[in-house]
């Protein structure tokens, strides 16, 4: 498994080699959040996009002193990263009004000292509907003319046409890889799949597709394969940080499918390639399987997760959210009564990002959940 | 067969030994800093008492916070799964249960098996918790196991406000200081326990009938309180109902030895 | 609305009818009143002082308190007069239903008036959280949302939210109770930024937001109507104006709890006659208090701005503030308004971009949505208004659930500090719910800090 191994490691450290590779050619990375910002249009400027993580904080009280303890630990983390230097290694930040937290973040990290040279928020409407859909088209439009003008490059249509294909073909290969988990046997565990996911964000799609592909011909003809256990899914907060399935799986349960921004919602759209491609980014960004914070969009989110629920015929759906995260709180209250009443055991977890992780509890609720399924 | 179940939690640890469905004996002891300490503290000073020794126990389940971590137990399951089964073994009319330990609250609905159907378990916060019951009466100065008692004597209760743990012993000070009845006092540390308690039983749903364990069930005053509140009456436990999750653990221990008809006497 | 016995509605609506029958001559000393005081549970007993003890106070308190009853009685009625009820958040401005002849409940209102419940709100917000809404959203929604649970609280027709963008809580519970308990909803959303183009957004979606509700109550907006809504909103705006005009005199001659009055008035009355009528009895009440050099007690000793909201629990706060404590509660920075426009009634489309104009500038919306530091954002306002009424000093009376808030309490304070040179303070708590930290902790923070700001 030489490929999955590669991709950990990449997963493993904030600056991986090929962050170092591509700064070493002289070439730019830039540091966003959110799966609602078109990468595309940073990799048609031949600048690395790269997912911006709070992996690996050990503490967060410089982070903690501007945000507050009832921001979620996902953006303290971020911030705290930001705040001592541990993305200096990125020539700027982009983020998204995504929710109340990392927006927060964002405005905290861009009046501090740390802040990086190009910070940029590209605000996307809460609202799925043709209006919404311009001001978004009028955001992107501004957001690659702030690229082109601070980085002196030009985005090219021929290039951002070469790019939407680079990252289509991501996305075929992660749903061929999801194919792989939705098996009887599946040979890949919920938390390997986290750091791959966690890699992809974090180095070129080029060769992240390569490395995929060697990947999904080995697990194809791998043999140690994962049978009687819990099959699960897993929904909620952003996940990045492969602990909290391990401490899950480690009980006896293997995750499957997920319904997560960094996992099956961010890539489950294509992008159209044959119109223009602008408007086609514009269109699979804006209308791609919705997170919380878009309203009114609830049933689609269920029907989402459902879906990937079916596909993969797991036993029990885990409901994670971050603590203080309301939107997917607020949305996993509703998910749960509905998976219960469509016969699919479904547990709430409350968890915290990073540091002040609570492992013990967290066991005990999954062991328990299990245990209900086994029953 | 003999079998064990051994509960290590967060203030007490409890053992039972069973032999074919009889419950042999149990034992309670305050948690040792380590819980492999206080589970074989526990298990021996049970064994002791039994005139027996760990190689009679056939099969052992823990279970409780420090499960993972006992050795001499043959496998582990959730407390969640214990106290259900635990308290549908001694009374097996029951389907929802309400555990209220030192450190955290749990409301477990079970099946007509006593197995597991949903639960669930409070958050980090010690609010409505043992361990807030007991910083309670703290504050109140008298001893934790004397709230339930001195609550039957309120005339009138005293509400407790604050949710938060901090603030609610300074709202008992603000009582005391005032010279209000002391058991009015008790009487609405008993109520406000109980209302968080019932917070969280809603969030399951109830299933009639229902059992309460943990220690906090010993508390007279909070228990009423719930029966109240929730408009139904508690089964009555013919065993201490601390002692049920490490019961439970043991009727799943009998269980599963079943399942190993070719156990090694190893031990 | 409901008809039963145990609807909270009925029940919120006797309690203010019985307040607002109460006369402007009331003697509090008198036993029966004596009587009736003492039996009050202490938060309510609170906010009834608060209203009634200053007698220039409770001038405004009766106007408001009478217009509030009228205003939920007509609640009470709407279905059998045929018109549709709407649930909005606080950042919704009325005047449009009043125009479309549908009732509009603001949610956020309604919880703190369940605050009057015999039972108190407490029960509701914890009933809302055992059925499954996490415990971190706000309370301002979930007060309602609990009871909706308890089923004293009859659905309304629709449910329509323009805080997405500016509140994750709000616009999360709003379609929290869509789902849950079945109600048609609407969105509005709101845009990032506070220009010309975010507002001409803004207005288009206010003004399919009305299409849509125009299809879906088949209640039709008529201009007439309109006209004359929006004609007694200017009137109202112009008269809060001239309050605030007021306010800027040291020592400040406008009553504490008119802030309180004017939140109510504003979330639920604009456009409407009785609006006018409060604020007009409110100036006259300010004019004449100016007049005869009347401030708060003994002296003013501190003009305080509160850059975020207040404690609604209990408001015996503004009182203790105006009677004992010698402090002037000039504004909060969220329910200040101060940008207000003046519509232009020229034509329906005029009229319904100033309604949105007017809405762009609601609290949360005008300082929550966006960046902390941008023109029109949080502090641009926070040093606006400590400027404008000359502030010695700035409380952020932390609400737990507003996480957006919480974010950037600390650059707001900090740029405050550095560009006036005056402290503020921060508190923790819970606006809605007594038990997160109670009314005695808030005051001795309070306290302390006054002592050391004089």
């Amino acid at each position: 498994m030489r490929a999955l191994e590669e991709l950990t490691e990449v997963s493993e450290n904030l600056e991986n080699k090929y962050v170092s590779d591509w700064r070493n050619q002289g070439k730019k990375v830039v540091g966003y959040v959110c799966s609602y910002l078109p990468e595309e249009i940073l990799y048609a400027a031949d600048i690395l996009p790269y997912r911006i993580t709070g992996k690996g904080v050990k503490d967060t009280s410089q982070a903690d002193s501007y945000l507050t303890r009832v921001n979620c630990t996902f953006s303290r983390c971020c911030l705290e990263l930001g705040f001592s230097g541990g993305f200096d290694f990125l020539d700027g930040a982009v983020f998204i009004n995504g929710c109340d937290h990392i927006r927060r973040a964002y405005d905290n990290w861009k009046a501090h000292q740390s802040a990086l040279p190009f910070m940029y928020l590209l605000p996307v409407p809460h609202l799925i509907n043709p209006e919404g859909r311009q001001w978004y088209l009028e955001e992107v439009v501004k957001f690659k003319e702030a690229i082109e003008a601070y980085f002196e490059v030009e985005v090219i249509d021929e290039k951002l046409s070469e790019a939407a294909a680079v990252y289509n073909e991501t996305r075929r290969l992660f749903k061929k890889l999801y194919d792989l988990r939705a098996k009887d046997e599946p040979p890949l565990s919920g938390t390997e799949v986290v750091s791959i996911l966690s890699a992809a964000a974090a180095m070129p799609k080029k060769e992240f597709n390569q490395i995929l592909s060697e990947l999904i011909e080995e697990t194809e003809a791998s043999s140690s394969k994962a049978t009687g256990k819990v099959r699960l899914l897993v929904a909620g907060s952003l996940m990045d940080d492969p602990e909290f399935l391990r401490n899950v799986e480690d009980l006896g349960a293997v995750v499957v499918a997920d319904a997560l921004c960094f996992g099956a919602k961010n890539f489950w759209d294509l992008t159209d390639e044959s119109g223009d491609v602008l408007e086609a980014l514009v269109d699979r960004y804006y209308n791609h399987v919705p997170c919380p914070r878009m309203a009114g969009e609830y049933s689609r989110r269920f029907d989402f997760v459902k879906e990937q629920a079916e596909r993969a015929h797991v036993d029990g759906v885990i409901l994670e959210h971050i603590k203080f995260c309301d939107t997917h709180g607020a949305d996993n209250a509703l998910l749960k009564k509905d998976f219960e009443a469509a016969g699919i055991p479904a547990i709430e977890l409350e968890r915290q990002y990073g540091p002040l992780a609570d492992a013990g509890r967290l066991r005990t609720r999954a062991q328990a959940f299990l245990e209900r399924i086994r029953r | 067969m003999i079998v064990a179940g051994c509960d290590v939690g967060s203030l007490t640890a409890e053992a039972v030994v069973m032999d074919n469905g009889n419950i042999l004996g149990s034992e309670i002891i305050r948690v040792r800093p380590k819980p492999e300490q206080s589970a074989r503290d526990v298990m021996e000073k049970l064994l002791e008492k039994l005139d027996l020794v760990y190689d009679d126990i056939n099969y052992c389940v823990s279970t409780g916070y420090g499960r993972e971590t006992i050795s001499f137990a043959d496998s582990n399951l959730s407390e969640i799964s214990c106290h259900g089964r635990g308290a549908h073994w001694l009374d097996p009319s029951v389907r929802t249960v309400i555990d209220v330990g030192g450190q955290d609250c749990k409301a477990i609905k079970v099946d007509g098996d006593g197995l597991l159907e949903d639960f669930v378990m409070n958050d980090k916060c010690a609010a409505g918790t043992g361990r807030s019951l007991e910083l309670m009466s703290e504050a109140l100065g008298v001893d934790v196991s004397q709230l339930g008692p001195l609550s039957l004597d309120s005339s009138e209760v005293i509400t407790i406000t604050n949710q938060c743990s901090i603030f609610a012993e300074m709202e008992i000070m603000h009582y005391l200081c005032e010279d209000r009845n002391i058991a009015d006092i008790a009487a609405g540390i008993n109520d406000a326990m109980a209302r968080r308690v019932k917070l969280l039983v809603g969030k399951v749903g109830i299933k009639d009938r229902i059992g309460i364990t943990g220690g906090v069930s010993k508390n007279i005053g909070v228990v009423k309180n719930l029966e109240q509140m929730l408009g139904k009456e508690f089964v009555e436990f013919q065993e201490d109902p601390q002692i049920i999750g490490a019961l439970g653990a043991a009727v799943f221990a009998a269980e599963r030895v079943k399942d190993l008809p070719q156990r090694q006497a190893s031990r | 609305m409901g008809t039963e016995n145990n609807s909270a509605l009925e029940r919120i609506v006797t309690n203010f009818e019985m307040a607002s029958s109460l006369p402007s001559d009331l003697d509090l000393e008198s036993p029966a009143m004596k009587a009736v005081i003492d039996a009050m549970p202490e938060a309510r007993r609170g906010t009834f002082l608060a209203m009634y003890q200053d007698p220039d106070v409770r001038e405004t308190s009766v106007v408001f308190n009478r217009s509030s009853g009228n205003y939920w009685r007509s609640l009470l009625t709407a279905r059998d007069e045929g018109k549709k009820i709407v649930f909005v958040p606080f950042n919704f401005a009325p005047e449009i239903f009043h125009a479309l002849n549908m009732v509009p409940v603001c949610v956020e209102v309604l919880t703190t008036m369940a605050q009057n419940l015999e039972e108190g709100v407490a029960e509701y917000l914890d009933l809302a959280v055992e059925r499954g809404l996490p415990d971190t959203m706000c309370s301002t929604q979930r007060g309602v949302i609990g009871l909706f649970e308890a089923g004293i609280l009859e659905k309304p027709d629709l449910l329509i939210n323009g805080a997405l963008g500016s509140c994750d809580p709000n616009s999360k519970a709003f379609e929290y109770m869509a789902e849950k308990f079945d109600i048609p909803a609407l969105y509005l959303d709101i845009p990032y930024y506070h220009d010309k183009r975010a507002l001409d957004y803004y207005a288009r979606g206010f003004k399919n937001a009305i299409k849509a509700i125009e299809e879906m109550t088949g209640h039709k907006l008529d201009p007439d109507r309109l006209r004359e809504v929006v004609d007694y909103t200017n009137r109202a705006t112009e008269l809060f104006f001239e309050i605030n005009e007021l306010k800027r005199n040291v020592p400040n001659p406008v009553p504490n709890y008119y802030n309180m009055q004017h939140i109510g008035t504003k979330f639920m009355m604009v456009g409407k006659p009785e609006a006018v009528e409060f604020y007009e009895k409110a100036l006259e009440v300010s004019k004449d208090r100016l007049k005869k050099g009347k401030h708060v007690l003994p002296e003013e000793k501190i003009r305080v701005l509160f850059i975020y909201t207040f404690f609604y629990f209990d408001t015996s706060i503004y009182s203790w503030f105006q009677e004992e404590m010698g402090v002037s509660y000039l504004m909060d920075v969220l329910s200040a308004f101060d940008f207000n426009p003046h519509i232009d009634t020229s034509s329906v489309d005029t009229m319904l971009y100033g309604l949105a104009e007017e809405m762009f500038n609601l609290p949360m919306t005008r300082q929550l949505a966006g960046s902390w530091d941008m023109d029109s954002n949080w502090l641009w306002d926070s040093l606006y208004y400590a400027k404008t009424y000359k502030a010695d000093c700035c409380v952020f009376s932390g609400h737990l659930a507003c996480k957006q808030a919480w974010g950037v309490y600390r650059l707001v304070s900090d740029s405050i500090k550095k560009e006036l040179g005056i402290p503020c303070l921060r508190l923790e708590g819970d606006g809605w719910d007594s038990r997160i930290t109670p009314l005695a902790v808030i005051r001795e923070q309070l306290e302390e800090f006054f002592e050391t700001v004089v």
